[in-house]
């Protein structure tokens, strides 16, 4: 083939592509009934989203999918890459915090996707504020948050820790030295250097830099009344194209958060999640889904709420957290648009099993039962 | 009359013969002429001996017939000592080399043999006169020696014409000349067809055709309008302040990265090209290191250094610092053994040799070296400024990514990109100002 020939192979092989491309439509997931392919990105680095870790485990989908059904699960150490595998098509099911799902139904210009379950609504899952270990004792968490004026204090930017650290100054009319952008491993490094005052972290890295003796905890967001949340996210294209998976996944979620709730699952659920996770002891894990804190640092006895459907509760926490993310532009929209919620599933299936939100409480268990 | 026409006659064969010579082949028929003028008509009976090393380097001499047998002196470290001469050959050219004036070489006639003559001081002065074209004649005398007569660089180096005029030329003007080769070959317009079919194909893959694959990236148009917007939607663009101010921070910590990993690779590198037993001791654990990603060092960093900047800079140093040791090490283990024995020869001390042979002889792996060592720097930045925690155009790349902010991260990868381009440039000029005597040789060969 000589270089004129090659030239117009290649040009031609472009447009054939260019053809076929512009032909190309959403995922095809097959006809209702028949099985489907999944791929099913979750965060079991966040304790809040752990529903994902225990339908992972059981396996409650298979109950309700089409026999020959093929789920995979994919670890997201945290959200963002969840939204980007979503948003590329390589993951058709996200379960992630609160800012990552909300900014996933945002970036409509590259894929629809939507938010179908809630999770659970918390004080405490991502909105923990830790001190270096080295730090005064303070009397409760009031004094403690005060402390933080001057200080050097990180979080991972755009995340659920951004904003509750942001309202936290904001309620207490305080200004840190320095506020820092690091992700998790940087600031579990830092603490470790002796470089950070502060930092806002999720769980269950926050209980393992407790236990590690790494960092103190300080308040949390019942401290100041602010709640963080974790949703189910799917891609329009398959809601669109099989209700019938829709329908027979969330009905699994909620098996598995009927499941998670149940204390007598407790150290079943940790199990599942240390085979899931790694450098997290069984003691590190419970702590950061069923341990109780001291009332003093923000503690309570409730850990995790799962409304399961959008309440009113999880309608405002999306409401805030989107204007949020709009002020620090992170997304460019101030409120998401209605139809990126999709209650209509959840509510359908909580009338059909004579349910009502929240279906359950995860309390917190004496230290006891915690796992030696 | 009669006498001035064969003056003429005379005159006009002598630029005709100058004219099939290497050093003199491409000067103008004036600038021959005014040479003709200067050269004396010789001749040499078979066996007769022109001159012997320490006579007096007085004249060049042009073969116009017959053949002489040119013996280079073996203390030269030319790689071949022997070379016979014939019609358009030039030999007798020691006097232009700087520092010698005395011959080099032993030159005899093999057959009866007539030359040209020409004083060496009158060709200089002359050559002076015409500094632009006088330079060239000088730069095809290097090129002569170094490649008919196979004498090292290091020998092979010319007298300066004098004049400021001269010392001008012989940088602004040779990149001058550069650059107008450059212009008029047909790279500049390849390389904006180069652009202009990636902006296309980024253009028509993602907003036109929508390729499976492409149509998910951020395309050019979106990317161009948040990139110009007074009121950028992800709050980064041309308008903002902390554009710039990323942008500076970044360069901050490149040029503290770049100039430690400068300062201690090339000095690194000399030390093990140049010492067998500190190769021997180091260079297994400098090549355990060398493979280690940055990220790997994030954490390590963090702890090592107590200022955060101290890290980041760190960070950016390491794979530097590895390219800039790896290329000084290469380029000293690159000298031609022939250029230090020379050198011996010639009673230089070992700093001697080690000031001028090493040294120079390393320079264009170094800067080669320090070419990559700042690219290098640049793509280490956004791991090193995962660490900052707050400006840097690194830090905006992989804030953007947890953000899932596409067009922000498009355009910190291109400004990224922009800025290494510019800093790589400045360090090639840079490195061609150091060793003129290159960019004139790569000039010569248009290259």
């Amino acid at each position: 083939m000589n270089r004129r020939h090659f030239t117009l192979a290649a040009v031609a092989a472009l447009f054939a592509c260019a053809a076929s491309s512009s032909q190309a439509a959403d995922i095809d997931y097959g006809k209702p009934g028949t099985p489907v392919k999944l791929v099913v990105g979750y965060q079991p680095y966040y304790t809040q989203s752990w529903s994902g870790v225990v339908m992972r485990g059981k396996k409650f989908y298979e109950k309700y999918l089409p026999k020959g059904s093929d789920i995979e699960f994919q670890i997201g150490l945290q959200g963002a890459i969840i939204v980007n595998n979503m948003l590329a098509g390589k993951q058709n099911i996200g379960y992630m915090g609160d800012m990552p799902s909300i900014v996933s139904t945002t970036k409509t210009e590259v894929a629809d996707v939507r938010l179908v379950a809630n999770l659970g609504l918390a004080y405490d899952q991502c909105n923990a504020f830790l001190v270096r270990n080295d730090a005064p004792q303070f009397k409760n968490d009031q004094e403690a948050i005060r402390w933080l004026a001057g200080k050097t204090v990180a979080v991972p930017k755009g995340s659920c820790t951004d904003r509750f650290a942001q309202a936290t100054f904001k309620r207490f009319n305080i200004q840190p030295k320095e506020y820092l952008n690091q992700n998790i491993e940087v600031i579990t490094s830092n603490f470790r250097a002796g470089k950070l005052d502060a930092a806002v972290m999720w769980q269950p890295t926050t209980s393992r830099l407790v236990d590690e003796g790494l960092a103190r905890l300080i308040a949390t967001g019942k401290s100041v009344q602010e709640n963080d949340g974790g949703f189910l996210a799917m891609r329009a294209d398959l809601i669109k194209q099989r209700p019938d998976i829709v329908k027979a996944w969330l009905q699994a979620e909620l098996d598995a958060q009927l499941f998670i709730a149940d204390p007598k699952n407790a150290s079943e659920v940790i199990k599942m999640a240390k085979e899931q996770t790694t450098g997290f002891s069984e003691k590190v894990l419970w702590n950061s889904l069923y341990g109780r804190y001291p009332d003093s640092a923000g503690g309570g006895d409730m850990r995790n709420m799962m409304h399961y459907t959008f309440t009113p509760e999880a309608r405002e926490l999306i409401n805030r957290a989107a204007a949020f993310l709009y002020s620090i532009k992170s997304i460019n929209t101030e409120k998401i648009r209605p139809e990126a919620i999709e209650s209509k599933w959840t509510e359908e299936i909580l009338k059909e099993r004579g349910l009502k939100a929240p279906i359950a409480e995860i309390k917190a268990l004496p230290a006891a039962q915690a796992p030696k | 009359m009669e006498a001035a026409a064969t003056a003429n006659g005379a005159g006009d064969d002598a630029a005709a013969l100058l004219r099939e010579t290497t050093p003199f082949g491409e000067a103008s028929g004036a600038l021959l002429a005014r040479i003709a003028r200067l050269a004396r008509p010789a001749r040499y009976g078979a066996g007769t001996r022109l001159y012997s090393p320490d006579d007096p380097a007085d004249d060049i001499f042009v073969v116009a017939s017959g053949r002489v047998e040119h013996v280079l002196d073996p203390q030269i470290g030319a790689r071949e000592a022997v070379k016979r001469v014939t019609r358009g050959g030039v030999f007798g050219w020691t006097g232009l080399l700087l520092g010698q004036e005395h011959r080099m070489a032993t030159v005899t006639a093999l057959e009866p043999t007539q030359v040209l003559r020409i004083n060496t001081e009158e060709l200089i002065r002359l050559l002076s006169s015409e500094p632009q074209e006088g330079e060239h004649v000088m730069e095809r005398f290097v090129s002569m020696i170094q490649r008919e007569f196979t004498v090292p660089a290091l020998l092979a180096r010319v007298r300066r014409l004098s004049g400021p005029l001269t010392e001008e030329m012989s940088t602004a003007s040779l990149t001058m000349y550069r650059m107008s080769l450059w212009l008029k070959s047909p790279r500049p317009y390849l390389m904006f067809i180069g652009f202009a079919l990636f902006l296309g194909f980024w253009y028509l893959a993602v907003e036109i055709w929508r390729l499976p694959r492409f149509r998910e990236m951020p395309g050019l148009t979106v990317v161009v309008k948040e990139w110009l917007s007074p009121n950028p939607t992800y709050g980064l663009s041309l308008y903002t302040e902390e554009y710039y101010q990323h942008i500076l921070v970044s360069i901050w910590r490149v040029t503290k990265a770049f100039f430690l990993a400068t300062v201690l690779g090339v000095t690194f590198g000399l030390l093990l090209g140049w010492s067998r037993a500190f190769k021997e001791y180091v260079f297994p654990v400098f090549e355990m290191l060398r493979p280690i990603p940055i990220l790997a060092w994030v954490p390590l960093a963090i702890v090592m250094f107590i200022a955060t900047e101290s890290a980041v800079v760190y960070l950016a140093f390491l794979a530097s610092f590895f390219a800039t040791a790896l290329n000084t090490m290469l380029g000293v283990e690159s000298i031609d053994e022939s250029y230090i024995r020379a050198a011996d020869c010639l009673g230089a001390n070992r700093r001697q040799v080690f000031r001028h042979v090493i040294l120079p002889g390393a320079l264009p792996f170094i800067f080669t070296g320090l070419q990559i060592s700042i690219g290098v720097s640049w793509f280490s930045l956004v791991a090193a400024e995962m660490v900052s925690g707050q400006y840097g155009l690194g830090y905006v790349i992989n804030t953007s990514y947890v953000m899932v902010r596409y067009p922000t991260i498009v355009i910190g990868m291109v400004t990224l990109g922009i800025v290494g381009y510019i800093t790589s440039a400045m360090v090639r000029i840079a490195g061609d100002y150091m060793m003129e005597w290159r960019v004139r040789e790569l000039a010569l060969s248009e290259r």
